[in-house]
């Protein structure tokens, strides 16, 4: 008969294999506490593993969304603040000009107040960031204005130029120009000069600007266009309200024919200002929503960080546990062993 | 009774005393090897009071069979644990960086930068660079498994050379057996050697062991096709040397019959063979498959596409191209190999002198019925923002890569990590039972037939005392011998 039998060699082996388990658990849990992550994500996540990845593309696609609207919203404030210093500039332009009214008119002065106020305009209209010309729409490597010269100097000088001599049959300098009525010329401001200004003549003659706006996306849905390009009203009103000083000031026309041409550039600078406020109302929609769509991406970002760290962070504290409980039974195992092993009848023969 | 028949029966004692000292020695010579299986002498009494001692061998045949078998499916576990392990190492880089999944979010990132900057060519060429890692992390992902499934197919071969050298060895072995026990001597040792080869047998492939008259054994597979019967049996096995895309492994045979495979009427099921078999054929080429499809998947979402109003020219690739290029690969069909010639197209590679500005404005290939940006502006970004939109659009895929058919690239590529990351699981939790579930047997079985020490040791001390005891009677007799001579002198 045999009674429960022990092998030695099992018994030694069983011993051997219930500390190997418990190191490898030891050093699993080491490796949570130092990194406090899971020590194998695919293991322990298995089929969820996806799950985790596409949360942390989500973050890091919103994140680089976060960064590029920020070009957005740069884009945006260079504009408003060129179009803030073309609405002072036209308003020290326009009073400056009144002030020149009433037959006290000095021609080097008002020559003097055209340019500067079209080097002004062209200034803000070519400005860039990061390269882009931010007036000209999608256009971005083309400046929104082009270098205009008076006296000819430039292909739209020429235009205007050789408009002038269309209706009146001589240039503005020359002396014939006297015999131009106030009368006359406005039918010239309102009518030939004014259509150098249209839709086709603009992108022709003055601007390589594009109607449409850069567009971005703003978040994982949501694509704006910047809704301003140089091709707006405004700009073109500014535009041909300086050009007017800037090219027909140093001209031949009797002093009542400068008082109407000073008159008549004062009250298109006017409506261009007029129109530019409801330009910028336009780009400060954009601007708004930008920004509420940064604030919401904080957001997501701040629960899918959650999400993350649900999926693959420890229990820190049930961590530590677990390690001190698996010291305590490793030191009760080794104790074990070593009482075993000299456990042997060997001792008493 | 006279005095001599009493010495007559201690010097028998003397002897049988001996032979358990042998046998007891044996025993404790054996303490340190696990496969080691306990003598017994069993002292069975004679007429006249004489000895006669047997030596038998104490081993739980159920037991033994039921460790071979369990040990069998460990190994198969282990096999399959440590070929996804490593197949899931190529991915599993710091957070799964390297997986399609991770690159395609890499992708999109990229794509999402060009988009808010596309007049900036920087940002268009940095498209380009994580265009060229995703290229040649897929590429080189595809490489390592046709590597794997090469390993798993030159494993598979070192298996069945083991196999058969182990047959041939049982072959030698039985023979004493059998022999020995005609004669009604038990070849212990020999039994012993048989046990071990039987169980080195088992962890290449899943046996079950028959036994006949003369401890004759008979093994079979586990599902029942003849390795052994007098003779060993035909084990074959070509191995591929080299994996392509479209190479096919050959099949096990087993006397004859196709034991592995879709057209094997018996198909074995465990030991470390059949795990190396399920690898090549069934883990690694599904991967494999995966993998084609998430390539040509990436072609066909960055493809350019005819225009003009009625337009009906072909599909065309366009950041990604591959072999076959520009034409595109048919749509929801597998495409063997296209994974490892997936490339970033020349053309928009500012290193191969192509121009990454067309993957802004379309027309890649030269066409101009296929361009987007008609004016030519530097900040069109419609065609980069249809690209983002693409990846979640819903796409065609082969049913060979064995996942959903009709889902996104995006959900695709993240399926294809998570049904490997389930395996990975389970064979992990399963090898973890399997593995205990066997030594539990190994345990089981030691604990009945192997040696242990103190229960040797005071045996020892039994047949010693014996031994003494029988020399004491020895002694006496012989004293008495000389008491009754000295008698008879005077």
């Amino acid at each position: 008969m045999r009674t429960g039998f022990v092998s030695t060699y099992a018994m030694n082996a069983t011993m051997r294999s219930q500390i190997m388990r418990n190191q490898v658990e030891l050093q699993k849990t080491q490796i949570e506490i130092s990194s406090g992550k899971k020590a194998n994500i695919g293991i322990e996540l298995g089929p969820l593993t996806s799950q985790l990845l596409s949360v942390k593309n989500q973050i890091q696609l919103i994140t680089r969304i976060q960064t590029t609207s920020s070009f957005t919203t740069n884009r945006i404030s260079t504009m408003q603040s060129g179009m803030g210093t073309l609405v002072a500039s036209g308003q020290n332009f326009v009073d400056q000009l009144t002030a020149e009214l009433n037959g006290n008119l000095d021609r080097s002065l008002l020559a003097q107040i055209g340019n500067s106020a079209l080097k002004n305009f062209e200034g803000v209209l070519n400005v860039t960031f990061k390269g882009e010309h931010v007036f000209s729409g999608i256009n971005s490597d083309v400046s929104a204005f082009t270098e205009y010269t008076a006296g000819g100097g430039s292909a739209p000088s020429t235009a205007v130029r050789n408009a002038f001599v269309t209706e009146f049959g001589f240039l503005p300098e020359d002396p014939a120009a006297a015999s131009i009525t106030p009368d006359n010329l406005e039918a010239f401001i309102t009518g030939a000069y004014a259509d150098l200004f249209n839709d086709a003549n603009w992108q022709a003659l003055w601007s390589g600007g594009s109607n449409r706006g850069m567009k971005s996306k703003i978040s994982t849905s949501e694509i704006v266009e910047i809704p301003v390009t140089a091709n707006a009203q405004a700009f073109r009103d500014m535009a041909s309200a300086t050009v007017l000083i800037a090219e027909l000031s140093s001209s031949a026309l009797n002093p009542s024919s400068i008082d109407k041409l000073a008159e008549m550039a004062a009250t298109r600078m006017m409506e261009g200002i007029a129109d530019m406020g409801a330009e910028q109302s336009k780009l400060g929609v954009i601007e708004e929503r930008v920004r509420t769509s940064t604030e919401r991406m904080d957001y997501q970002v701040t629960v899918l960080g959650n999400q993350v760290s649900a999926l693959e962070d420890v229990d820190l504290y049930q961590a530590a546990t677990r390690l001190s409980q698996i010291s305590i039974i490793l030191e009760a195992s080794y104790s074990v062993t070593s009482r075993i092993q000299r456990l042997s009848l060997m001792n008493y023969i | 009774m006279t005095l001599t028949s009493a010495l007559r029966i201690a010097t028998g004692s003397l002897a049988g005393n001996s032979q358990q000292i042998s046998t007891l020695s044996k025993n404790i010579a054996g303490i340190g090897n696990p496969n080691y299986i306990r003598r017994e002498s069993v002292v069975t009494s004679g007429i006249g009071g004489s000895q006669q001692i047997a030596t038998t061998r104490y081993i739980n045949q159920s037991v033994f069979r039921a460790s071979l078998s369990s040990s069998s499916r460990a190994e198969l576990q282990r096999v399959i644990s440590n070929g996804i392990e490593q197949l899931s190492i190529l991915q599993d880089v710091d957070g799964f960086s390297s997986s399609p999944t991770a690159l395609i979010g890499d992708l999109e990132e990229a794509l999402q930068l060009a988009s808010s900057a596309p007049g900036d060519p920087s940002a268009l060429t940095s498209l380009v660079e994580t265009a060229r890692t995703v290229a040649m992390s897929i590429n080189s992902a595809y490489e390592q498994i046709m590597q794997l499934r090469q390993s798993a197919d030159a494993s598979a071969n070192q298996s069945v050379i083991n196999i058969n050298s182990l047959l041939s060895q049982i072959k030698t072995v039985n023979n004493e057996v059998v022999t020995g026990s005609k004669v009604g001597n038990e070849a212990l040792d020999s039994l012993d050697t048989r046990d071990e080869l039987l169980r080195r047998l088992s962890d290449e492939i899943g046996i079950s062991v028959n036994y006949r008259e003369n401890n004759d054994i008979v093994i079979l597979t586990e599902n029942g096709l003849m390795l052994f019967e007098t003779q060993p049996r035909n084990v074959e096995f070509v191995a591929q040397p080299i994996y392509g895309p479209a190479t096919v492994g050959n099949p096990l045979r087993i006397d004859g019959v196709v034991a592995s495979g879709a057209t094997s009427p018996m198909p074995i099921t465990s030991g470390q063979i059949a795990g190396y078999l399920e690898l090549r054929d069934d883990i690694l080429l599904e991967q494999q498959h995966q993998l084609d499809e998430i390539a040509r998947g990436l072609i066909e979402l960055f493809s350019e596409y005819d225009r003009t109003a009625g337009g009906s020219k072909p599909a065309l690739a366009g950041l990604f191209t591959w072999s076959g290029g520009p034409g595109l690969p048919a749509s929801a069909t597998l495409e063997p190999g296209i994974a490892q010639s997936l490339m970033v197209n020349p053309l928009a590679d500012p290193f191969q002198n192509g121009d990454p500005n067309l993957i802004r404005d379309g027309g890649l290939n030269g066409d101009p019925d296929y361009l987007a940006n008609l004016t030519g502006a530097s900040g069109y970004s419609e065609l980069l923002f249809d690209l983002s939109a693409r990846f979640d659009q819903t796409a065609a895929f082969d049913l060979q890569g064995g996942l959903p058919t009709s889902v996104s690239l995006k959900t695709y590529a993240a399926s294809s990590l998570d049904g490997l990351q389930a395996k990975r699981q389970t064979a992990a939790s399963s090898l973890d039972y399997q593995i205990a579930l066997s030594q539990r047997y190994m345990t089981t079985l030691q604990n009945e037939s192997g040696p242990n020490i103190d229960y040797e040791m005071s045996r020892l001390l039994e047949v010693e005392r014996a031994y003494q005891a029988t020399a004491k009677v020895i002694a006496a007799v012989d004293e008495m011998f000389v008491t009754l001579l000295n008698a008879v002198r005077v």
